[in-house]
């Protein structure tokens, strides 16, 4: 059984988290893409809060004694799938930085040797 | 045939004049490629200075991101063999004509310079040995290959490894994680005996303590490879 008090917190913290990802869209500091899974983990948490019976279904269903570690149990599930979206998004971004890096060093070798051929050119 | 042979170096300034002049007198026959790897000493002053052929990476990506660098010159300046040669002496210049060989001879695709082979010169600590042996125990296992000292930076690769290697370098401790990868593509791997030096100067980049986690983290990374690795083209 969920408190009337702990569906409060809930609903609440979950409109201020959500209230906080448009926040940072609006600011541009989090693009869509990303924005995206966060929203979803607010979107099911708030229908826990609005629906404690829903919870109390799928608690049942899985053996879990008490619909607030239902709810606990699902927030951990998408801090978990936060995480491993971030990790490969870390991934993706080194891996990307990484070409940049070489192609630009590739750059400025030929840029340096150019210099180099055109001083010696004028020189004579 | 073009032969490349890419210097890797990281805080090498001891070392570097005398590797690249070393290679340049025994080697006439190749070209080579400095990749500075934006070491915290003067290694790129001194390549200037020297008029050196070199690369200078604005960040620090490691000996893989350096390497990688390497391979990726290579194929813009069209070269058909590409040798790794370490830039702190260890690496002996005269053994590069053994290792382009098999190469030439079109039987193999990645030949390595192995110091166990015939166990002669620098053969480096006990527990290195072991490490070393287990390594080779696991690529025979996951790579179906014969590697006696897989941690060897010292290797040749062919045309298309050199076009592999510079799309795909594993990036943390590539010299074991690309033979597999090389294994998984199809490549023939080989190994020839060459005598290393020790170190003359600066410190390698595997300390002992974090030799145990090394091993670990690299045996992982080969099986791991073995299981979701996909074959190039």
């Amino acid at each position: 059984m969920m408190t009337g008090l702990f569906r409060a917190i809930l609903l609440i913290g979950i409109l201020l988290y959500i209230l906080l990802i448009i926040y940072l869209m609006k600011k541009g500091r989090m693009s869509l893409k990303y924005s995206l899974v966060w929203f979803l983990a607010g979107l099911v948490l708030l229908v826990c809060g609005v629906f404690p019976q829903i919870v109390g279904f799928f608690t049942d269903l899985l053996g879990i004694y008490s619909e607030v570690n239902g709810v606990f149990f699902v927030g951990v599930c998408f801090i978990l799938l936060i995480i491993l979206s971030l990790t490969s998004i870390v991934s993706g971004l080194s891996e990307r930085i990484r070409t940049l890096v070489q192609t630009q060093a590739m750059l400025e070798k030929r840029v340096r040797e150019l210099e180099d051929k055109i001083s010696s050119l004028s020189e004579k | 045939m073009k032969v490349l042979v890419i210097i890797p170096a990281y805080n090498e300034a001891l070392n570097i004049v005398n590797t690249v002049e070393t290679l340049t007198k025994t080697c006439p026959w190749v070209d080579y490629v400095v990749i500075n790897d934006c070491s915290q000493d003067n290694t790129a002053e001194i390549c200037r200075e020297n008029g050196f052929n070199y690369i200078s990476l604005p960040i620090n990506l490691g000996i893989g991101g350096g390497m990688q660098t390497g391979y990726r010159y290579a194929v813009s300046k069209d070269y058909d063999i590409a040798i790794q040669f370490d830039g702190d002496g260890q690496h002996n210049a005269e053994y590069i004509k053994d290792l382009v060989e098999p190469i030439e001879k079109g039987e193999a695709d990645l030949v390595i310079g192995s110091r166990f082979i015939n166990k002669e010169g620098f053969q480096t600590s006990f527990m290195r040995r072991l490490g070393i042996n287990m390594l080779g125990n696991t690529l025979r296992l996951c790579g179906k290959v014969k590697i006696t000292d897989a941690t060897s930076g010292f290797r040749a690769t062919s045309r298309e490894v050199i076009e592999f290697f510079s799309h795909h370098y594993a990036q943390d401790y590539p010299e074991p994680e690309s033979i597999i990868a090389a294994r998984v593509s199809g490549f023939r791997v080989k190994e020839v005996p060459v005598i290393m030096n020790e170190r003359t100067a600066g410190v390698s980049s595997i300390s002992s303590f974090k030799s145990v986690y090394y091993m670990i983290k690299v045996t992982l990374a080969i099986v791991i490879y073995r299981l979701v690795g996909k074959k190039w083209r």
